[in-house]
């Protein structure tokens, strides 16, 4: 009924007929099952026939399901085609929508184009007919033609007008040119008349005095010339404003002159006490000083009569005079046999030397001879070569002249080698002297006020770990310093240090068969201390330190000694001496005896490191001639300091010179004059003291300590930190300051003028 | 006969001639300068410059006390550095340049400009000890090294201040004007590093630089390890060279191959050299050795035992002697005399008192100050006095005006 009304699908029929069929199978079932129908039947009966009806039911039941199942499967295939059939239709439906927003923006495109509202639409070109009467050849063409044919006639005349235009603009400019300068004239015609109506006025003051019948007539005359309208001007400035002006002006002016400028005039300016620049120049010139060495020399003839004697004394000094070649350095013979017992005059000079002539009967010619500890040489002589009064020359004078020439040779070259070193002509000397000189000289050390011995036992092994230094040093050492005293002072010092090994790159020594000892190398001398690991640091205190060493080689390569000279000490310039000591049988205590030639060794190198000359023997001699060859070369080096010195603060303006340093100076230039005197006096060991003051007053004074320049600033620097500072500062002061000059200037003319 | 002597003759005077020529340019002792001017961990390589160079210096004989070492900071004990106690100019770290024998003169913050000038100059205050000073004489050859960053005419110092190419160069005027020194060889690896030597002024000075103006010094390489560059390029190569041909102080190998041996393309910059102060020029500069500068030189005299010559070993072996027992003799006379006069002075003090040499003995600690502190008490007093009184007065006349 119902059902059948709506579903019409003819593959759904057949289940629509099973399960119709289907239920009536389950009434009958029912049926047959109701407990209510007659139960007069058998229920076997009734219960074989449920059964067979129940198979019937599930058979059909069955085939509805089978029924079901292919329904579900189609309606799934159904859904599929359904499912794609609409993607195919999504898609074309897209499609067809772009095509159409296409078509839409296409149309919209051609109406905007079709719209589209050119210039020349709204440009306002004259008539086509005023056009074609002007251009008749474009009567033919057609409309597109003739409209850019129209444009371009249009563009051609409105260049042609604005070429007008600019011209125009530019005469107006001109007009408006020429006219502000009248205007300007005019104004200044109103100044002139100012003027003119001023100068008018007094006149007229003046004629009115003289004349009060015309003068009203001329005043209203220019009344009526001054009413041209003039630009309005601030009232004029009271007198007592100009003048507070002025004040202000002037005391900012005064504070800056008197207060700020000295204030930074003092706190920039560098200290530089006034030195005596040009004398220090000159002390280093030589030209102040040339220093002399006349030697004095004492004659004693304790047999010779007084006549004799002088007139021997003479001839030698004659004889003496024409040998010498170097006037600076020249010997001065005494007779001593005036007045022994009469103290010496203050300014007496030093004896240099004292010769004895004595008389002696077995002799043929002259003999000299040098006594070792004193200062004398004995000339013997045979008593018949006493030169007769009347002769200028004998063999006897010749003879001590040659002698005392030759005593005194080395000293002269050294002295003149010292001269030339600074620049001060000395005496020609021989070659080779002079070489052996400066060897000796680039060997000694420089002048000190101290110097400090450090001596030094090193070894490579544990032993010797001792030795007898004190006594050894006393012994040894300090006679050659009691003899040094007056021309330096000397600390000692010792140090033992074991295990001392030489460096690694120092060539070890070589076994000498023939002399049955190890040997080392002279060229490889050089490198056998140990710079780097033997301690041999400076000591603290001023002055250098001349180091002795003391080297014991080890039993195994003992005796050492250097090759071919078999020398055992050798001299390093400037520094020290070695010594290597190889004791017997390797004690572990090294006595004042077994020490002995080292230090006897070290004395020697002392002499040599401190720059004594090697003649004459005797030492007293050789001390002497050290001192007057230091004097001589602290007096030269005290003024090259000076000389420095003063090239020095000339040339560094900015350095700060402290008046110690002026003090010093004045000290040194004083002691260094006194050196001079004594020196040309003869008297050498006083010039010497002289000289040790002077150089340690001018060394003190080179090197002030604060004498450190600023550090430099060039001048755009200070350019740089001044003008921030002052620029915002000076301009209004400076302007201010014009003004009010210039003020001041025109008043002064004005009242001039009058 | 004849003939030949007075060839000789004529010979004689040329070949002195050369002699003193000879004599003239030597020179008796070897100075060394050198000095770092950056601090800071990243500058590692500067320390390592100096320290490298301190080392070739010293092999090729400089002592110690001859060689002013300058650091402005430990690198070895460095916190940051990974090998404590060490300084390595190279990645390989075969060398420790700080081992165990250095000796740096001036570290930390006495590395200033000033301390620098016043080492030049000498001008020290009197308690510095001779190791901080710089001793060289008339007869000294100067090397000066110098490292950090710089730039146009200036090297910096500890990041805080510069020295400028005019306070250098007048610095080694002042040396000249003292004579103090003979020759000098200035070196410097920095940027801009020959400008600083363009002010010079002084004569006998060779100065070299590692790059030019507007030019920078770059660095050779870095250890990873370490964590920061090591050397310097232009350094390095002047090392390189130094330590593979100059191999001991008698190498004949002059500054002409030194600086012929700089490679552009290696040291990435143009180091220059400056000859125009030495007397002859870079003709006659080209042969100074190297070991004129970077060694010691120690002409040694062997003192012949044999030679009789006045001034010899065994001519005052001799005087000393004599000297020696006159010394003694008088000390005995001395000795008896004392005994004499003093005889009931102990025998100890006799020998005490027949040294004549002082034994320095310790001296203890003194008062430093003279002055009074109750001087100071009153000034401090009367200055306070004085302040409150004019703060008193002030009061008192504003309270009035007002």
């Amino acid at each position: 009924m119902a059902i059948r009304d709506i579903v019409a699908n003819p593959s759904l029929l057949p289940v629509l007929g099973l399960s119709a069929e289907t239920r009536d199978q389950c009434m009958k079932l029912l049926a047959v099952l109701d407990p209510t129908a007659d139960l007069s039947d058998d229920p076997q009966e009734r219960a074989l026939v449920a059964s067979r009806e129940q198979k019937q039911l599930f058979a059909l039941l069955a085939r509805l399901r089978g029924q079901n199942r292919d329904a579900i499967v189609r309606v799934r295939e159904t859904k599929q085609s359904t499912a794609e059939a609409r993607q195919e239709i999504d898609r074309l439906h897209l499609q067809l929508q772009n095509l159409y927003y296409e078509q839409r923006h296409l149309t919209g495109e051609i109406a905007a184009c079709e719209s589209y509202d050119h210039k020349y639409r709204s440009l306002p070109l004259i008539p086509l007919e005023e056009f074609l009467a002007l251009h008749p050849e474009h009567q033919q063409s057609d409309e597109h033609e003739l409209m850019i044919a129209r444009i371009n006639h249009e563009h051609a005349e409105r260049e042609k007008l604005e070429q007008a235009r600019q011209e125009l603009l530019k005469r107006k400019q001109a007009l408006i040119a020429e006219n502000n300068k009248r205007k300007e004239d005019l104004a200044s015609l109103d100044q002139d008349l100012e003027r003119f109506i001023d100068v008018g006025y007094t006149h007229v003051a003046m004629t009115a005095k003289n004349d009060p019948q015309t003068s009203p007539q001329t005043v209203s005359d220019h009344t009526m010339t001054t009413t041209t309208p003039t630009p309005r001007l601030p009232p004029p400035e009271k007198p007592e404003a100009i003048r507070t002006r002025f004040k202000v002006i002037a005391a900012f002016w005064a504070v800056i002159i008197f207060l700020g400028f000295p204030i930074w005039w003092k706190t920039t300016s560098i200290y530089r006490a006034s030195l005596p620049v040009p004398d220090m120049i000159d002390w280093a010139d030589g030209k102040t000083c040339r220093p002399v060495f006349p030697l004095e020399i004492r004659v004693e003839t304790p047999s010779l009569p007084d006549v004799d004697a002088q007139n021997l004394l003479r001839s030698t000094q004659h004889t003496l005079d024409d040998l010498n070649e170097f006037s600076a350095h020249h010997l001065r013979l005494k007779l001593s046999n005036e007045d022994p017992d009469q103290p010496p005059a203050a300014d007496a000079a030093d004896t240099a030397l004292t010769v004895r002539l004595l008389p002696q009967d077995d002799l043929a010619s002259p003999r000299a001879a040098l006594h070792h500890d004193t200062t004398q040489l004995d000339v013997f002589y045979p008593p018949s070569q006493i030169p007769p009064p009347s002769a200028s020359n004998s063999p006897l004078s010749t003879f001590i002249a040659d002698e005392l020439q030759l005593l005194f040779a080395e000293e002269k070259a050294i002295i003149a080698q010292v001269l030339s070193d600074n620049n001060i002509p000395g005496a020609p000397t021989s070659p080779d002297l002079a070489e052996s000189v400066t060897r000796r000289l680039r060997r000694s050390m420089k002048y000190a006020d101290t110097y400090h011995l450090a001596f030094s036992l090193f070894t490579p092994g544990a032993s010797p770990s001792s030795w007898d230094i004190q006594a050894a040093v006393h012994d040894y050492i300090t006679p050659v310093l009691d003899a040094f005293s007056p021309i330096s002072n000397f600390t000692v010092d010792t140090q033992v240090q074991l295990y001392a090994t030489s460096s690694p790159t120092a060539p070890p020594p070589e076994y000498d068969e023939t002399h049955s000892a190890w040997t080392l190398n002279k060229d490889d001398l050089s490198a056998f201390i140990n710079a780097a690991e033997w301690p041999l640091s400076p000591s603290i205190g001023p002055g250098p330190t001349i180091n002795f060493i003391l080297y014991i080689p080890s039993p195994s390569q003992s005796p050492l000694v250097v090759k071919d000279s078999l020398a055992t000490s050798w001299i390093i310039p400037q520094w020290g001496g070695v010594f290597l000591l190889n004791p017997p049988n390797h004690p572990t205590h090294l006595t004042k005896e077994t020490l002995g030639p080292a230090f006897m060794t070290f004395s020697h190198q002392l002499l040599t490191l401190l720059g004594a000359p090697s003649t004459p023997p005797p030492l007293p001699l050789r001390l002497q001639t050290l001192t007057r060859i230091r004097a001589a070369s602290l007096l030269l080096s005290a003024s090259s300091t000076m000389g420095s010195l003063a090239r020095l603060t000339e040339s560094l303006p900015q350095i700060p010179i402290p008046a110690t340093v002026a003090t010093s100076v004045s000290t040194t230039l004083s002691h260094l004059s006194s050196a001079c005197d004594h020196l040309r006096h003869g008297q050498f060991q006083a010039a010497l003291a002289s000289a040790r003051v002077a150089e340690g007053e001018a060394e003190r004074s080179f090197f002030e300590k604060s004498m450190v320049g600023q550090m430099y600033f060039p001048d755009e620097h200070k350019v740089a930190v001044y003008l921030p500072l002052l620029g915002p500062v000076g301009v209004p002061l400076i302007v201010g300051l014009l003004k009010e000059v210039k003020k001041v200037v025109s008043a002064w003319k004005e009242r001039r003028r009058r | 006969m004849l003939t030949p002597y007075s060839g000789l003759l004529r010979v004689l005077p040329l070949l002195l001639l050369a002699l003193t020529a000879t004599v003239s340019s030597e020179h008796t002792s070897n100075w060394a300068v050198l000095v770092s001017t950056s601090r800071f961990w990243f500058n590692y390589r500067h320390l390592a410059n100096v320290l490298s160079l301190y080392r070739t210096v010293k092999r090729l004989g400089i002592p110690d006390s001859q060689i002013i070492l300058m650091l402005p900071d430990d690198m070895a004990c460095n916190p940051r550095n990974a090998f404590p106690g060490t300084v390595y100019s190279n990645a390989d770290r075969a060398v420790d340049l700080y081992g165990d024998n250095i000796e740096v003169d001036y570290r930390g913050y006495e590395v200033t400009v000033e301390n620098f000038i016043r080492l030049l100059t000498d001008r020290l205050d009197e308690d510095v000890p001779r190791s901080k000073r710089l001793g060289s004489d008339a007869g000294s050859n100067v090397l000066v090294y110098m490292t950090g960053h710089g730039g146009d005419q200036f090297l910096k110092f500890q990041d805080s201040e510069e020295i400028g190419a005019w306070d250098l160069a007048d610095a080694f005027g002042q040396m000249w004007e003292k004579k103090r020194y003979h020759e000098l060889l200035f070196m410097i690896d920095t940027c801009q590093a020959n400008t600083m030597y363009t002010h010079f002024y002084s004569p006998n000075i060779i100065a070299t630089g590692s790059s030019e103006l507007d030019q920078s010094s770059y660095s050779h390489h870095a250890d990873n390890d370490v964590g920061v560059a090591v050397i310097d390029r232009w350094t390095y190569y002047v090392l390189e060279f130094l330590e593979t041909q100059v191999t001991s102080a008698n190498s004949k190998l002059t500054l002409g191959d030194l600086f012929d041996s700089y490679d552009e393309s290696k040291i990435h910059s143009q180091p220059g050299v400056r000859w125009d102060l030495f007397p002859g020029g870079e003709q006659e500069g080209r042969l100074r050795t190297v070991a004129d500068f970077f060694g010691n030189v120690q002409n040694v005299e062997v003192e012949n035992v044999n030679a009789t010559e006045p001034g010899s070993l065994q001519e005052d072996l001799i005087e000393i002697a004599r000297l020696v027992n006159k010394w003694r003799a008088r000390d005995q006379d001395y000795l008896a005399r004392q005994n004499e006069s003093l005889v009931s002075k102990d025998a100890s003090a006799h020998e005490e008192s027949s040294l004549h040499y002082t034994v320095r003995t310790k001296v203890g600690p003194a008062k430093m100050s003279e002055e009074s502190t109750w001087q100071k008490r009153l000034v401090g007093v009367s200055v306070l006095g004085a302040c409150a009184a004019v703060w008193l007065t002030g009061s008192i006349l504003g309270g009035t005006s007002a």
